[in-house]
């Protein structure tokens, strides 16, 4: 059994229960926008919803399960013991601290600042001492990958890092990185202003240093689904990873350019010019190479599997995949939701055209399909995976896990194809009613019904994932799990020796820091240089 | 399992593929240089400051400076400010087919604007002066809605835009031109807005609506209405 295995199940039911609770208000906020009457709709009530979806989504849901999958990796890739296992526990109990006053604070009315929490407008400082205490908890889980992959090499001289635990490194790596950013922004802005500290704050300032982190968080809760992809989908469809070579430079270019590339979020923002916001669209461009390598790499890999199981033909190939799997089906719905989220995002990308689509619904579609689709579906078969590993039973049904998924991917696109088409006709986001009586907006409201039903779908296939992942109660019912233990995809090649860069993370480091110098230096620089006039504090609530 | 493919074979067309996602993705990059350079479609970016505490005290964006003004050399500017929970004026009226400069500010926290059916679209920051040159191909009304988060009166933070055809836009000798038969925007059934975000935000947005700052910010908006409401018929 692992040792591990405590620590792992805490942090997935702690990252699935608040999944559980926000998905509900989820669907309530969509009702709210819908013309049908939502119950407890007030203002007050839609802003402490969004606030407290986004965060759990964006914040708890995604570091809770990347950190416990991380502990899974470390021991199951590297095949010996965790290191620092009290640190771990130490992190989470901190993280649960944090997330416990940033709950409070938002249910007492105190924090309706949404996730971006945006100054000047501010709420209690509880809130953002608590989002502190969850990022430092995620930096001693960074430390810990550190810290065990080290060790590893140091018993394991000259021989390849597992891919694993490779691009489990790479993503602690590149998430210390992506947190300096919010973490300047919150200690010498945010909490200063929420204490009353400072009256005024330079806003410029402080989009630009949560620009730093918005776009790379989003490939701090994408790279688990690609880890899967790439260690895990390709055994369980009983084939072999087409290339460890590229699985190791995908995860380095992430690494690289997930970071130089977050001003996109500021195109249509007065305070950076032209200039700055053209070299972070460049970069943009570059950060879907590595998209592109996975598609082919990962078809390449479901191809070699389908055809040891005697698939044949140019696409035909495709049948003879053993979609009972419920990863190998995860594999092929995320990347079905992936071409789709990955044309709209480069529109979103697109310098001139992201004005079309900026601050609409259509953006709030584009990253429910990408991170609530393809992310998170690849988090639930990466839980299916492990589970039987982490509580020592099997599951007695399959089925369920694959209706469960295939309810998911269904809602997903049911809720985000009429909410994409809403934004393309304007809707604007980030509001709990419409005035369905204008004639302008009335077209509408079918729509947004449409996507209520999607998010039904999607409640419904949530409650299934919880009940898939419940013990079962009888002990009759149970199935004695495997006895041997996790095995993740071997490539086609397996490396004996890699080359020393793409075994470690010195030089990509280095790279980091001169890309983020090229791209952030001056876009920061700026506003201690120029003086620009401050916003006035506006804190909410008592 | 010795591969059904040797491991230089994997290399190949590995690097083939990256070369055609490449080629790919500098294709499409290329046609972004290109609208920008020819099209100018270019994001708002002038870096141009605006104080939050005396713009609406002195210069460019005192109350009556506010809305659509056609200046000596013939260019139109509309200058409005972003306020909570209100936008002032509240109704625009612009010309069609003739370049339009937007330009907008805010006295308290970030807003943002888009024009429904158009690719009019620009952040508000408290600082700066957030500007958008357009023109309106077709004529008739849309919608302006507040599109960031600026506190529990967000939703109901709209304007409207007449555009009329070019014929039919006559400002007034002092070069302004004002909505037509406006009436007051009436607001979505304003889900009972309680009381808040009434701090500073009172203080500065109270010389730019007459009366008491409201503590509602749903009435608050109505008075801004109010307030903004132009002299009709000159
Ligand atoms: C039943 C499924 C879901 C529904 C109906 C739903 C609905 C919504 C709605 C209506 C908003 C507010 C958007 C706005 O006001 O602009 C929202 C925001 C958000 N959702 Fe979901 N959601 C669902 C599932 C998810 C999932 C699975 C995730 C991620 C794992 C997610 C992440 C987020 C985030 C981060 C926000 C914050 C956006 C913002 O502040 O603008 N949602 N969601
Ligand atoms: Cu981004
Ligand atoms: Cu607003």
């Amino acid at each position: 059994m692992l040792t591990t295995r405590r620590l792992v199940l805490t942090h997935m039911w702690v990252a699935f229960a608040t999944f559980s609770v926000a998905i509900i208000l989820g669907v309530w906020q969509m009702w709210a926008r819908s013309p049908l009457r939502a119950p407890f709709l007030t203002a007050e009530n839609y802003f402490n919803s969004v606030t407290m979806h986004g965060v759990s989504m964006g914040y708890v849901l995604t570091t809770f399960f990347i950190m416990g999958f991380g502990y899974f990796v470390a021991e199951t890739a590297l095949k010996r013991p965790l290191p620092g296992k009290t640190w771990a526990w130490a992190a989470f109990w901190m993280g649960i601290l944090g997330v416990l006053m940033a709950v409070l604070a938002i249910v007492t009315n105190n924090a309706t600042v949404l996730f971006t929490f945006y100054p000047p407008l501010t709420g209690s400082p509880w809130f953002y001492i608590g989002l502190v205490l969850v990022v430092v908890a995620s930096w001693i889980w960074c430390g810990l990958m550190i810290v065990a992959m080290a060790q590893w090499k140091r018993a394991n001289l000259g021989e390849p890092v597992p891919l694993a635990m490779f691009a489990t490194v790479a993503n602690a790596v590149m998430w210390l990185w992506t947190t300096i950013g919010v973490a300047a922004e919150l200690l010498f802005q945010v909490i200063p202003a929420a204490f009353g500290w400072i009256h005024t704050v330079d806003v410029g300032l402080s989009r630009t240093l949560f620009s730093w982190t918005l776009h790379a968080i989003v490939y701090f809760w994408l790279i688990p689904a690609y880890i899967a992809f790439y260690t895990m989908a390709p055994r369980e469809a009983g084939g072999r990873l087409y290339s460890d070579t590229m699985g190791r430079l995908t995860f380095v270019l992430f690494l690289l350019y997930s970071l130089p590339v977050g001003m996109h979020h500021l195109f249509m923002d007065p305070e950076h010019s032209t200039g700055f916001k053209f070299v972070q669209a460049a970069l943009t461009f570059l950060v879907s190479v590595p998209t592109f390598l996975t598609v082919f790499t990962i078809s390449a890999s479901m191809e070699l599997a389908a055809r040891l199981r005697g698939g044949t033909g140019v696409f035909g190939w495709i049948k003879a995949l053993p979609w009972k799997n419920p990863m190998t089906l995860a594999t092929g719905l995320a990347f079905f939701m992936l071409w789709f989220g990955g044309g709209g995002g480069l529109i979103n990308m697109s310098y001139g055209m992201n004005a079309m689509i900026h601050n609409t619904s259509w953006v709030t579609a584009h990253f429910h399909l990408i991170f609530g689709g393809t992310v998170v579906i690849m988090y639930f078969a990466i839980a299916y995976s492990i589970w039987p590993h982490l509580t020592g039973w099997t599951f007695r049904s399959p089925g369920r896990l694959r209706l469960q998924l295939w309810l998911w991917a269904v809602g997903m696109m049911v809720m985000t194809i009429p909410w994409h088409y809403l934004g393309l006709q304007g809707q604007w986001r980030r509001v709990a009613t419409f005035d369905y009586s204008d004639p302008m907006i009335a077209g509408w409201g079918p729509w947004v019904i449409v996507s209520l039903i999607g998010g039904l779908i999607l409640l419904a296939s949530a409650a299934l994932f919880i009940v898939n992942l419940l013990p079962p109660h009888r002990k009759w019912a149970r199935q004695p799990g495997p006895t041997e233990p996790y095995r993740y995809a071997l490539a086609a090649h397996p490396p004996r020796r890699v080359p020393e860069v793409l075994n470690g993370f010195t030089l990509w480091n280095l790279l980091v820091a001169l890309l983020m110098l090229a791209a952030y230096g001056w876009p920061i620089l700026q506003f201690f240089l120029t003086d620009a006039p401050e916003a006035i504090v506006h804190r909410i609530g008592g | 399992m010795s591969g059904p493919e040797g491991e230089e074979k994997v290399v190949k067309s590995e690097l083939r593929w990256a070369l055609a996602a490449g080629a790919v993705v500098f294709i499409i990059f290329a046609a972004v240089l290109w609208a920008a350079i020819t099209m100018r479609m270019n994001p708002p970016s002038n870096i141009e400051h605006a104080d939050p505490a005396t713009l609406h005290m002195q210069g460019e964006f005192t109350e009556s400076n506010l809305g659509t003004t056609v200046e000596p050399d013939g260019r139109v500017t509309v200058r409005m400010v972003a306020t909570q929970f209100a936008f002032v004026p509240n109704c625009l009226m612009v010309p069609q087919g003739r370049e339009v400069t937007f330009r907008f500010v805010s006295p308290d926290v970030i807003h943002g604007i888009l024009i429904t059916g158009t690719n009019v679209n620009t952040m508000i920051v408290p600082g700066y002066v957030a500007q958008v040159h357009t023109v309106f191909r077709q004529s008739g009304d849309m919608l302006m809605p507040c599109h960031e988060f600026c506190g529990l009166g967000h939703s109901e933070m709209i304007a409207r835009v007449q555009v009329v055809p070019a014929d039919q836009f006559r400002p007034g000798p002092d070069g302004r031109a004002h909505c037509e038969g406006q009436t007051p925007l009436v607001n979505t059934a304003a889900p009972g807005v309680p009381a808040g975000d009434v701090d500073a935000g009172a203080q500065a947005q109270g010389p730019l609506v007459s009366g008491e700052p409201s503590p509602d910010p749903a009435q608050a908006t109505q008075d801004a209405v109010a307030a903004a409401q132009p002299a009709t018929g000159e």
